[in-house]
């Protein structure tokens, strides 16, 4: 059986519970256990309908936009739960249609909805008037809980300390779901927490951003690893942990449970929190050691070391924290990770994600980083209005790899600035902030790529968002949202152009429960891949909405929008842009 | 028209099962002192399980009402459990966003998304569940817009009034050591 069907077969068993058949209990609870055992269940489900109007032409039928086709998503998550144990299982499903055109009597596809790689029953050549479908148990859970803890088998999530070591975790804001499949035990014992798990990643196959487009199976590296967390020693807890990854070369449904061996890496660290002395202290260091050069390549004895602390004081009406971190061949795991989007082994980035652009985006992800960053928040009026200043200074040694842009050593400083206002009928976010990153010997003063920014020795950017919520006449509210940047790039062989572009939104919800959207993109950044719908750099989209409830929403979306980076969480990824319509429902019950 | 028949079908079996008792779990907060805490140590009182992140922008909107509403609600029995998903890399930006705000509720840590799985299987953020005095789920909240404080207000009212106090020694577990102030 598969472990879908196991799932669904749990859940079933779950559900039949809720008709006053208690789930099997162990003998020595048989006194205790109620005839009718409560169970809770949870299904959401998120269907998504994408027309893509597409700006391209077959050489053999320039007059025909036989590119264009529609995509539909749906994300369904059922999950039931008793006092003793809980099954969650997350099914993903996804069909093109109109997706065929005939040329010469000859009828084509498109594009391949799979690789040939991926499993699927069904025959791939289906009938020319089916869409063609692709669906798949993503994810399956069970967990039995004990009296101290939880036995977890199928997919989970897992972080040990501040990450460094060990991060899966859901970011569906950038449409990223990787989890760990296979077995964790988490047992919780008075002031010790322990946890070990063993199992291989599972990235996410249908997405609910980005196109879906020879959908192929992915990389299942295998990863296991032990935690040990003691609370209660006075102000201070202190815990310590290991983890092995495994990676595997292929992808395979089980390629982590087949393709075991030694450990490509092995990471142990220590990490701690402490109240002390009017102040709240974290820190975590960690030490990498590669045994293997099968997948990492060089330099396989040296150790990586990760560190990562910080310290938070509050002093009268300010909050002032200071981070820093030290990472020195640290994140090889990650570059071998980051092609599936894993990036698992990834403590704080201390850098302001909306400033996040395609090159630093390298020095987020830097094998070779130190620096820190000090804010300073101070509550104006306590609960309403709490300016804020910060500045962060790294050192990027890193100069290889394709992320980076750079071929020397860099140094960055980045200053910004804002506010976070909130009363009772609205609200003021803004964010300003300059940053610079200075190559190492760039005396050398020449001028950018295309001329604009004159003498550019470094990287440099100006940045600025707001939200602002804020009532309207007649019971209405809306929402205005805006990020500008200017970004100019410095003198490197990889020379790209200098550009502007921003991103705008203004919401009015004109009736309870119903909202109207306007949406304004502009860019001439070169390495965004979209083209204007108003305008070779200009975009423009509009999205009516209906809440009817608190657990319902119901979208429909026509326009057009950018590509770009967009980081949540501390990861970043770049989504495609997209024109055409779409419409959406979201349901929880 | 097959996929949306099936799909309404869903639709119509779950809003036919929802539902039913909110699962138990134990998580640590952010004061490390308050040891861990658990959902069954709220028994006998209203609890609006809040699930939010310090990158989540509405999340923190929503936040002051919530603020204002365990003010005001709470000598009669509600409280506010706002669960932090942020996990290990945001985690250090938890604690002093709510002592800067000035927030007075219980903030459990989930770093791992564990308790978040359970209630909200789609995982996004914001995230309310409310929870009657014996531990069931009244409502599911997805998502935030200004002014849905309001009807959120009138369900908490709502379950309020709809039942007495439980008394706590008839339907709370035993105390544990590290059971959160009243």
């Amino acid at each position: 059986m598969s472990c879908g069907g196991l799932g669904l077969l749990l859940l079933a068993r779950l559900a039949s519970a809720a008709d006053g058949e208690a789930p099997p209990a162990p003998q020595a609870d048989s006194e205790e256990t109620p005839a009718r055992t409560p169970v809770s269940r949870m299904f959401t489900s998120d269907t998504d309908l994408r027309y893509w109007v597409r700006d391209q032409r077959h050489p053999a039928a320039p007059d025909r936009p036989i590119y264009n086709y529609v995509e539909q998503v749906e994300r369904f998550t059922a999950q039931a739960s008793t006092e003793r144990m809980s099954a969650f299982v997350q099914v993903d499903q996804v069909s093109l249609w109109a997706n065929r055109y005939r040329l010469d009597g000859e009828l084509l596809r498109e594009r391949e909805l799979r690789s040939g790689e991926l499993p699927w029953p069904l025959p791939l050549d289906t009938p020319a008037g089916a869409p063609d479908t692709y669906a798949n148990v993503e994810k399956v859970q069970f967990t039995r809980k004990l009296p101290s803890g939880d036995l977890t088998v199928g997919d989970f999530y897992a972080a040990f300390g501040r990450g460094l070591a060990l991060n899966v975790n859901r970011n569906v804001d950038i449409d990223i779901d990787t989890s760990i499949q296979g077995l964790k035990l988490a047992l919780r014992e008075g002031d010790w927490d322990l946890t070990v798990l063993a199992g291989q990643l599972n990235r996410q196959q249908v997405w609910q951003e980005n196109p879906n487009i020879g959908l192929r199976p992915d990389f299942r590296h295998s990863v296991a690893g032990v935690s040990a967390v003691r609370y209660g020693l006075g102000p201070a807890n202190l815990g310590a942990h290991a983890v092995a990854w495994r990676f595997t070369r292929d992808p395979r449904l089980a390629g982590g449970f087949t393709d075991l061996g030694a450990p490509d890496a092995v990471i142990a660290g220590l990490n701690s929190e402490v109240s002390a002395l009017g102040i709240d202290w974290a820190a975590e260091i960690d030490a990498l050691g590669y045994p293997t050069t099968r997948t990492l390549g060089q330099d396989p004895e040296r150790l990586g070391i990760a560190g990562y602390g910080s310290a938070t004081a509050y002093l009268g009406a300010t909050t002032w924290q200071l981070e820093g971190k030290h990472y020195d061949n640290a994140h090889r795991p990650n570059a071998l990770l980051a092609p599936e989007l894993y990036q698992v082994v990834v403590g704080p980035t201390l850098e302001y994600e909306r400033q996040i652009t395609e090159d630093s985006s390298a020095a987020v992800n830097s094998n070779d980083i130190s620096g820190g960053r000090l804010r300073v928040d101070w509550s104006a009026v306590p609960g309403s209005v709490t300016p804020y200043a910060s500045v962060a200074v790294f050192r990027d040694r890193e100069t290889a790899g394709g992320l980076h842009f750079n071929t020397v050593p860099e140094t960055v400083v980045h200053v910004l600035a804002g506010t976070e206002s909130r009363y009772d009928r609205g609200s003021i976010v803004l964010n300003v902030g300059y940053r610079r990153d200075e190559r190492d010997g760039s005396g050398a003063r020449v001028g950018g790529a295309d001329g604009a920014c004159g003498e550019a020795d470094a990287d440099r950017q100006v940045h600025g968002d707001v939200d602002i919520k804020f009532p309207l006449p007649f019971a209405m509210k809306a929402d205005f949202t805006s990020a500008v940047e200017w970004f100019c790039w410095g003198a490197n062989p990889l020379q790209q152009h200098d550009y502007v572009e921003t991103e705008n939104s203004l919401t009015v919800e004109f009736l309870p429960g119903w909202f109207a959207v306007g949406y304004m993109d502009f860019t001439t950044n070169p390495l965004v891949d979209s083209t204007g719908n108003l305008g070779e750099r200009l975009y423009g989209a509009g999205e009516l909405q209906w809440k009817p409830t608190g657990n319902l929403t119901i979208k429909a979306f026509a326009g057009a929008y950018k590509a770009g980076i967009r980081c949540a969480g501390g990861q970043c990824r770049i989504l495609p842009g997209f024109e055409g319509a779409r419409a959406s429902v979201t349901a929880n019950f | 028209m097959g996929l949306l028949g099936a799909w309404a079908s869903w639709l119509w079996m779950s809003v036919a099962l929802a539902g039913g008792a909110a699962p138990d779990f134990s998580l640590r907060t952010i004061e490390p002192e308050q040891g861990a805490i658990k959902l069954s140590d709220y028994r006998g009182k209203v609890v609006l399980l809040d699930f939010w992140a310090t990158w989540c922008e509405p999340c923190k909107v929503e936040m002051k009402h919530l603020q204002a509403m365990q003010t005001e609600l709470g000598p009669q029995g509600f409280v506010v459990l706002a669960v932090s998903t942020d996990d290990a890399r945001t985690r250090s930006q938890v604690k002093p966003y709510v002592k800067r705000m000035g927030y007075s509720f219980t903030v459990p840590l989930d770093p791992d998304s564990s308790v978040l799985t359970q209630y909200n299987p789609g995982k996004v953020l914001p995230f309310s569940v409310l929870i009657d005095r014996e531990g069931n789920v009244v409502s599911v909240h997805q998502g935030y817009n200004p002014g849905d404080e309001v009807a959120l207000k009138a369900e908490i009212i709502g379950a309020l009034g709809s039942s007495a106090p439980a008394p706590v020694e008839a339907s709370a577990p035993p105390p544990s050591p590290a059971a959160p102030a009243p």
